[in-house]
């Protein structure tokens, strides 16, 4: 059996949280259902509003000044009552809308095609997305989206409007073209773009070499973003159980060796668990959450763990 | 040992295979997707095979059975000595035909001709050679026959020899029936050739100018074997240009018309056209304009000498062997017809009156009619010189003996019984013996009506002319009274018509070497309405050239033409002007000397014949110089060896032949039946054997 130090987060567990385990739905299940939306919706319904906590204050009606308007800014927010005593047009100002701001950074390369039960890593890490902008826009909280796998391939900015669940939704239903991962430019994006203090959640299955990413995660943390790390892994690829000797073909470097796996296991999960290891290591030093997610595992289990972490 | 299919042979690698394929290790063959090979280290996977060969007996006997099969299928077989001789026997055989038409006289041609043929001889030393020549017609300077006669005519001095005796004639080029005629030949040698391979060892080399009027088109109409070659050797001149003249007419004051010609790759367009009597003083020299490739006709303008000019010569064409033309104005024919008849100008009821005018003076002919009554004085012409004779009335001892005499000459009469009286003149005409001229029945006959003739002979030359449907209707002409003629077997006769499917109408008669046409009937209108029917005058002209005498030789011939010369006399002498007499034998109607355009004139031994004059001029055709290309004679489906191949030296056909020999051989032999069965017996001692090994292994286990 798997030697994997796996993290235990039994011991904190809530009484709140050991009655959710009992609704907890199968993965299999919840894969069976093709609308990612309510996929989501399946998983957040009535569970976790008020668990997370904002690094802001302040509610999004409250106002703060005057502008004069200037072409181009949306006449919806200019105040006609003003306009009508003093004759000149100004823009309110109010403070910001929402009190999360949460960018998403899906990993949608070829290794994430990888799949052993009937379904992708992808699968599950886009449900895993799906479902924190969903429980976000429930929560009036700002969501964006980026997906990458070599490059960037789709930006969604993080905002809360009534659209952007949507939107997000349709950016994760476009089929993956890339082929290897590469974290550096989807991190750079962020790094750039994001200017406000926000959470940074990284969803990716981390086979790739950890250095690039160690450094960029250094970068994030040190703009005051929050971080979370979600590696989704597929159960064949911790423990390499399969039966008969083949060819192993590498799905995102098409490098091809024949293999006898039973022979190759012991090594292949020493190394494995050599690199999660590292992983750990890493996200500690960085104060990343970090969380390990096989594609078995009912998805409510880690959200609850992050938001229970994040809370606790 | 040889093999009919040795391909089958390489089905030997099989045997190797399954052991081959029984060492070698297998890698897997499933591929699976993986997301990472990082932690992955390269373990090939281990076959379970065994890679020693335990059984070597076992082994050994399925290899050699497994081989026997397949040398079974590449049917073997033992060579003996019949084979090797047919390898050795095919000989070829190279047929050079050279073309001697006029047009080979320009340039060098014709030596380069010669040339090309001898370095065809010395290519083909060892191939059997025959060398024919073609203008016209074919003719064979060492036929195909001759090549296998003796030794003597098999070497190559002895081919060039004969070769330096050809020269250029004049006659025109004839290349279609030249090639049929030498395919039809070795066909004909095909049909006695026991091996039957002798046309695809055969190559014609044709060695000619191939010029555009070299007439190809009877090979349209032949089927050319698939197995003859052709090897073209064309040869061409450096002067291209050419144009030629041709006589269209020439009428009776000498004013000819003739037709310039000039050659589609001609580089002059320029021309002119005059009369010659003497060489370098042309006459009336008249400009002619002609576009390359096209022709012009030039109306030569009347010359007021009283000696005609005999050539016009034609100046502007780079080649001279076709810029003189001949000219031979017609000659009028004297003609005397005598009519031994009741003279009566103006007397429609009398016969006279219509015969005398059946017979006009035309443009070619003078005609002399002289009518004899009873009491006019005798003719003291020679019978020799009557063309034709006419009797319409009873004549007298003396009339009837002159022309007794007259026929027995050659002459033609004519006998209208056209009353009662002139029967008794008929009877000592067609026969001196009484006993004979006794059975000889001729009485009046009561018509009801009026008669018709039927059982015309239309194949007679009297009647040849209405042989067509639009001129052998003979119902609108009727006839109001005739004598019934009854003749014996014994007077030779034929009926060229009759009344009513009775009694004759017209009758022929040979009597010495003349001809005596009766006419049982009289012409004038209240006896018939054959003198004033449309077939009257055709007869009567058609009666006169029964005459030998009288057969009309034209004056102007084309080189290799046929003349018609008269078969009645023994010789005539044709005598090119200025030069040596060419002898004709009787009966010869063709010239078989080579002869050169110019004036003729013949002479007979006859003294009543007079001396006639003809021209001979080249043929037109010869004029069109211009080079064809030799996909004008494949497009005929003659089979054209490519340019530049040299001569063959492959032998497919001995090839084939010794095929079927091999497989005569091997189906003889059947060695692979014997391998089959030494094969089957290799499997049953496999059997025997695996059968032992696994009983060994088992006991072995149990225990």
């Amino acid at each position: 059996m798997s030697s994997l130090p796996l993290k235990h987060h039994t011991s904190r567990k809530t009484n709140q949280n050991q009655k959710l385990v009992s609704q907890r739905i199968d993965p299999a299940c919840l894969m069976r259902i093709k609308s990612l939306e309510l996929r989501a919706k399946s998983v957040v319904e009535g569970t976790w509003n008020g668990l997370h906590r904002s690094p802001y204050h302040g509610f999004s009606v409250e106002f703060t000044e005057y502008r004069e308007y200037s072409p181009g800014d949306d006449p919806r927010h200019i105040d006609w009552k003003l306009a009508a005593r003093s004759n000149q047009h100004f823009i309110k100002r109010f403070e910001e809308e929402t009190n999360l701001c949460c960018h998403m950074l899906l990993d949608l390369s070829s290794s994430m095609q990888f799949h052993s039960l009937g379904y992708s890593k992808a699968d599950y890490a886009k449900t895993l997305a799906a479902t924190f902008a969903y429980f976000l826009s429930t929560q009036r909280d700002a969501s964006g989206l980026i997906i990458f796998d070599e490059q960037v391939e789709s930006v969604v900015p993080a905002r809360f409007t009534r659209g952007q669940l949507r939107r997000i939704l349709i950016e994760l239903e476009r089929p993956p073209q890339g082929s290897h991962t590469n974290f550096v430019s989807p991190l750079k994006h962020a790094i750039e773009t994001i200017k406000k203090r926000g959470l940074v959640v990284l969803i990716s299955d981390l086979l790739s070499p950890l250095e690039e990413l160690n450094t960029h995660l250094g970068y994030l943390r040190a703009k005051g973003h929050e971080v979370a790390l979600f590696q989704i892994l597929d159960p064949s690829e911790i423990h390499l159980n399969f039966n008969e000797s083949a060819i192993f073909e590498d799905m995102e470097s098409g490098e091809r060796i024949a293999l006898n796996p039973k022979s190759a296991q012991a090594n292949y999960q020493q190394q494995l668990n050599r690199h999660l290891k590292e992983i750990q290591n890493m996200c500690r030093k960085q104060g990343v959450h970090y969380h390990r997610l096989t594609t078995d595992t009912p998805l409510e289990a880690g959200l609850s763990d992050f938001l229970t972490d994040r809370a606790a | 040992m040889s093999f009919l299919t040795p391909l089958y042979l390489f089905g030997i690698i099989v045997v190797g295979l399954p052991i081959l394929l029984h060492l070698v290790r297998h890698q897997p063959k499933n591929i699976i997707l993986f997301s990472s090979l990082r932690f992955l280290e390269h373990k090939p996977p281990q076959t379970n095979r065994k890679n020693k060969i335990e059984n070597w007996l076992l082994l050994l006997l399925r290899a050699a059975a497994v081989m026997l099969i397949i040398a079974a299928f590449a049917r073997p077989f033992f060579k003996n000595t019949d084979l090797e001789l047919t390898a050795a026997s095919t000989t070829q055989q190279t047929i050079i035909l050279i073309d001697t038409s006029s047009s080979m006289q320009r340039g060098t041609l014709w030596k380069e001709a010669i040339q090309k043929a001898v370095e065809l001889i010395q290519q083909a030393k060892q191939n059997q050679i025959a060398i024919y020549t073609f203008d016209s017609r074919l003719k064979a300077v060492k036929a195909l026959k001759e090549t296998n006669s003796s030794i003597q005519h098999q070497s190559p001095i002895h081919d060039q020899e004969l070769l330096t005796k050809l020269a250029p004639g004049w006659n025109p080029t004839n290349l279609g029936q030249a090639l049929t005629e030498i395919a039809s030949l070795l066909q004909q040698q095909v049909a006695s050739d026991p091996n039957g391979n002798l046309l695809q060892n055969s190559t014609i080399e044709l060695i000619t100018d191939f010029q555009a009027g070299s007439q190809i088109n009877s090979l349209t109409e032949f089927s050319w074997p698939e197995e003859l070659q052709v090897h073209l050797h064309q040869l061409k001149t450096k002067d291209s240009s050419n144009a030629g003249l041709e006589l269209l007419s020439l009428d009776e004051q000498s004013q000819a018309t003739v037709r310039v010609v000039n050659a589609a790759d001609s580089e002059q367009e320029h021309f002119s056209v005059a009369y010659q009597r003497t060489p370098g003083d042309p006459l009336q020299a008249k400009p002619v304009y002609v576009p390359r490739g096209q022709s012009r006709v030039v109306h030569m303008p009347a010359l007021d000498i009283p000696q005609p000019l005999t050539q016009i010569i034609l100046s502007g064409g780079e080649h001279e062997f076709d810029n003189k033309i001949y000219l031979q104005p017609r000659e009028k024919t004297n003609l005397t017809i005598v009519h031994y008849g009741i003279p009566a100008a103006g007397a429609t009821e009398n016969p006279d009156y219509f015969v005398k005018r059946a017979f006009p003076k035309t443009k070619t002919r003078d005609v002399e009619f002289l009518t004899v009554g009873p009491d006019s004085p005798q003719i003291l012409m020679a019978v020799t010189r009557i063309h034709l004779l006419i009797i319409s009335r009873e004549l007298s001892s003396d009339e009837i003996e002159l022309v007794q005499n007259y026929l027995q000459q050659g002459g033609v009469v004519l006998f209208s019984l056209n009353d009662e009286i002139s029967r008794q003149t008929l009877k000592p005409i067609l026969t001196k013996q009484k006993e004979v001229s006794q059975k000889v029945i001729v009485d009046s006959i009561d018509i009801n009506g009026y008669a018709l003739l039927t059982n015309i002979q239309y194949d007679h030359p009297v009647f040849q002319m209405f042989q067509t449907p639009e001129y052998s209707d003979f119902t609108k002409l009727k006839f109001w009274n005739y004598q019934r003629l009854a003749l014996p077997a014994e007077i030779p006769h034929q009926v060229l018509a009759r009344f009513d499917h009775e009694n004759p109408a017209i009758v022929n008669f040979p009597v010495g070497k003349g001809k005596l046409i009766v006419m049982t009937f009289g012409w004038t209108p209240a006896e018939s309405q054959f003198a004033l029917s449309t077939k009257f005058v055709p007869i009567l002209d058609a009666i006169l050239t029964l005459n030998s005498n009288l057969i009309d030789v034209p004056s102007q011939f084309t080189v290799g033409e046929r003349i018609p010369f008269p078969e009645a006399f023994k010789a005539i002498n044709i005598r090119p002007i200025n030069q040596d007499q060419i002898q004709l034998t009787a009966g010869q109607q063709t010239i078989n000397e080579t002869i050169q355009p110019g004036i003729y004139q013949t002479t007979s031994e006859n003294e009543n014949r007079p001396i006639q004059k003809f021209a001979v001029n080249l043929a037109i055709e010869e004029s069109n110089t211009t080079p064809l290309t030799i996909e004008t004679l494949e497009s005929l489906g003659v089979r054209m060896q490519q340019p530049g191949k040299s001569m063959p030296t492959s032998q497919p056909a001995s090839e084939i032949r010794r095929q079927a020999l091999i497989r005569e051989l091997e189906q003889k032999q059947k060695i692979w039946r014997w391998l089959i069965i030494v094969a089957l017996a290799m499997l049953g001692l496999e059997t025997v054997q695996s059968k032992w090994i696994s009983g060994t292994t088992s006991a072995i286990r149990k225990a």
